[in-house]
């Protein structure tokens, strides 16, 4: 398998219709367009993987009990490639990567820097749009 | 019917991961580590899925179908390159073309992070036609010798 890890904001490009193209999907509005929203992720990027606190990330997205329902069945088609454990040296790490203070004085997400410690750790690329990653 | 996947990846650290699949099973894959510190965070990516008629369950069956179906693979991301060198009606991955091959039609994609017009990226794909696909089946075609 391809250890790829998708960041929230891929996910949630397909979450809300613009992913393969703009416009080609409505934002996700039941269980089942949650799971075919999912396969279009499965179709765009070989294994996708997620992590936990992308999980969490996107769960901690949802306003209301609607879409957590069609976000539990979202997320349900991806694996967690660490397993649903965050270990001890996973935050020692992110700790680590919120202390490094680079040129430009961008702060670090605490999540962004669990996310690259958890990549860190096991070997994986993470697929991610984010400016501000650690 | 089962896929093969090719798939390079080039990291904000400058770390290139070029491998293949079967079946999302990882079977063959070179990784050069990046000048600097590890960063994850992936700069592009190009896949090259295609159909395989045969079954491949093991690294030395899929070094074997390396061998003697590799030149698909290539072929794939040559017209990619091509295609994206010339020009292409969006700016913004994902890219996807399908490939017309001996062994079918071949899909490949290619994702940019953030801002990667079409042409600059159609450089890149024939960077890894140049340096990386060639080391990578140096690498792996050699496992054959000792089938």
């Amino acid at each position: 398998m391809v250890r790829q890890v998708l960041d929230t904001n891929k996910l949630l490009v397909f979450w809300h219709g613009k992913m393969p193209k703009p416009g080609s999907h409505g934002s996700v509005r039941s269980v089942r367009a949650a799971v075919e929203a999912a396969r279009r992720v499965f179709e765009v990027y070989p294994d996708p993987f997620l992590v936990t606190p992308v999980r969490l990330e996107f769960l901690g997205g949802t306003r209301d009990k609607d879409e957590l329902l069609w976000a539990d069945a979202f997320l349900g088609e991806f694996e967690l490639l660490d397993g649903g454990d965050v270990i001890p040296p996973d935050w020692a790490e992110a700790e680590r990567l919120a202390r490094r203070v680079r040129r430009g004085g961008r702060s670090r997400g605490a999540l962004d820097c669990i996310i690259v410690a958890i990549c860190n750790r096991l070997h994986a690329d993470l697929s991610s749009d984010d400016t501000g990653l650690p | 019917m089962p896929t093969v996947t090719f798939y390079h990846h080039e990291r904000v650290d400058d770390a290139r991961r070029t491998g293949l699949t079967v079946d999302d099973s990882r079977a063959l894959e070179r990784y050069v580590p990046g000048d600097e510190e590890s960063d994850p965070v992936l700069r592009w990516v190009v896949d090259v899925r295609v159909p395989v008629a045969e079954e491949i369950e093991t690294r030395v069956a899929a070094a074997e179908w390396l061998c003697g179906h590799g030149d698909t693979i290539q072929a794939a991301l040559a017209a990619a390159a091509d295609r994206l060198y010339a020009g292409v009606d969006s700016d913004w991955s994902p890219w996807q073309f399908d490939v017309d091959t001996p062994e079918g039609t071949a899909r490949v994609s290619v994702h940019a992070r953030l801002h990667t017009d079409g042409h600059q990226m159609g450089r890149h794909l024939r960077t890894v036609l140049q340096r990386d696909w060639p080391a990578f089946r140096e690498q792996f075609q050699p496992a054959m010798a000792g089938v």
